[in-house]
């Protein structure tokens, strides 16, 4: 400890918390102070299957191995054949509701002011996102499968990882994110590959000047390898790393600059809702299995974003922050995400 | 996130942490009721946003960003305003009071008698020992004038207390 933290913490030293962490919890768990918004119709009319069991292979599946999101459990050995599997199997037909099990909500950051003479207290409502990431459970279920290979498409690959829940195990994999690397896939064996969840965000671009003309650039972080060990394998842990860049137009930063010098902030975050759309649902999956006998099958992911339409917003104190570092871990703009197999 | 397992993370990050966001905080605003409050929100805060949290290597800056704007929030709300004093003038003050050679200064006084930019600086970097880029970011400065605040924060502390606790 530095010899400024020790004077401070002898000095201070009478100054203890009042109350335990169970108070704190006991004292949430009272609290009631949500941001509602009405769904859109269309999101609706999208979902058409929400975390149901499914026995037997769908009739519109594609290929020699299935493709298993939301997946709960998946044990070794197992084939979908049998009741070993539970999860959404993802056909060609329908799009099927992906989350992480804990939030439909995309996490994103923040670095572009876009209203510079904005008071300071809404200047956290006011920047443009830099990055944003989207975590997505996904499963392979197959014979003679060696390794499995995902490569991402229109995206950049933040984090994943593999999920073993027969040991309780997960194991956080660095994708080698690097400021000069713009990480799209990664491959596994099969055998040690179980569930895999992992987190997208738009492409990257690779600048090499470190400046942009739309937006300015912050420095990424690193992953590091690190294994956890959970009581609970419906856990999920997300990664992430701050990127350096997103992917939008000219025009759409003026719309939105437009909206935060009206103060319209709903108008706000339905459009930049609608960016994140353009965004996921150019974003494609192609995920890869090499068989033991050398031969190679692909299928591919597509992704349908459906924002959700924001009619008003409820100021809490959660929303009452004047910084943007702290609402990254916040948004208003929220939607369901769903992959179906390209045909 | 299992509830269990959030519930289990953070009475961690709350006894970890909990006595120094609240000397942070009691710096930062200078009364110790308030800075119980601001702790309590904190906590409060942090509890909610644990599962959609992120980035678990940074828990320390984002706790402390936390803490930081609930800080600032207390204050608007509280009407409070800090007086606009020159750097020149909290040398003075706290020279006089120091013209007396039984007294000594706490540095923890030195701290919170600074302008609240200097003072905040201070806390964010030598007492929450966060790294200059995420103070940048958490403050929305340049990486640059976040450097030139502390030169300049340490350098009055130092001719304050006439002694220099600072390792850097």
């Amino acid at each position: 400890m530095s010899r400024f933290k020790d004077k401070i913490n002898n000095e201070l030293g009478y100054l203890k918390a009042t109350g335990t962490a169970q108070d704190i919890i006991n004292s949430t768990e009272h609290t009631n102070k949500v941001i509602t918004f009405k769904r859109a119709v269309a999101m609706v009319a999208t979902l058409v299957l929400v975390f149901i069991i499914i026995f037997i292979p769908s009739n519109n599946s594609k290929g020699s191995f299935v493709i298993i999101a939301n997946a709960e459990s998946v044990k070794s050995g197992a084939t979908p054949d049998t009741n070993e599997v539970t999860g959404d199997i993802l056909d060609t037909e329908n799009f099927v509701e992906i989350s992480d099990g804990d939030s439909n909500v995309l996490t994103y950051n923040f670095n572009y002011v876009l209203d510079e003479n904005a008071d300071p207290a809404d200047i956290a409502k006011k920047y443009l996102f830099h990055n944003f990431s989207k975590e997505i459970d996904i499963a392979i279920k197959g014979d003679d499968i060696e390794t499995v290979t995902y490569k991402i498409n229109n995206a950049n690959l933040v984090g994943f990882i593999i999920k073993d829940s027969e040991k309780n195990e997960m194991t956080i994999s660095s994708a080698g994110i690097s400021n000069s690397k713009n990480q799209t896939d990664f491959a596994m064996d099969y055998d040690d590959h179980k569930y895999t969840h992992f987190v997208f965000g738009p492409p990257k671009e690779i600048n090499e000047d470190n400046e942009s003309p739309n937006y300015k650039l912050l420095d990424t972080g690193e992953l590091t390898t690190k294994t956890i060990v959970s009581n609970d394998p419906g856990d999920v842990v997300g990664i992430g790393v701050m990127d350096e860049n997103t992917v939008v137009t000219k025009d759409e930063i003026e719309m939105l600059r437009k909206y935060a010098k009206n103060d319209d902030m709903v108008g706000f975050y339905n459009y930049q809702n609608q960016i994140f759309k353009r965004i996921i649902d150019s974003i494609t999956l192609d995920i890869t299995v090499t068989k033991t006998n050398g031969k190679t099958e692909t299928q591919t992911l597509e992704f349908l974003y459906t924002p959700d339409i924001l009619t008003e917003i409820i100021e809490t104190d959660e929303t009452n922050q004047n910084s943007p570092f702290f609402d990254c871990t916040a948004t208003h703009s929220t939607g369901t995400l769903s992959a179906k197999i390209k045909k | 996130m299992s509830t269990n397992k959030k519930k289990q993370l953070f009475s961690e990050i709350y006894n970890e942490n909990s006595d120094s966001i609240l000397r942070l905080c009691y710096m930062y605003l200078k009364d110790t009721q308030l800075a119980q409050d601001a702790t309590q929100e904190t906590f409060l805060k942090a509890y909610k946003k644990l599962s959609s949290f992120r980035e678990l290597s940074c828990i320390n800056t984002w706790l402390t960003s936390i803490a930081i704007n609930t800080c600032k929030n207390i204050i608007r709300k509280s009407n409070y305003k800090e007086k606009d004093i020159s750097l020149e003038e909290v040398e003075y003050q706290l020279s006089y009071a120091m013209s007396d050679n039984d007294k000594t200064l706490a540095v923890s006084d030195a701290v919170t008698s600074l302008p609240q930019d200097y003072c905040e600086i201070i806390l964010l970097r030598y007492y929450r020992d966060l790294p200059i880029k995420d103070i940048a970011k958490l403050l929305s400065l340049p990486q640059t004038t976040v450097n030139y605040r502390l030169l300049k924060a340490k350098s009055l502390l130092k001719d304050i207390l006439k002694e220099d606790f600072f390792d850097e």
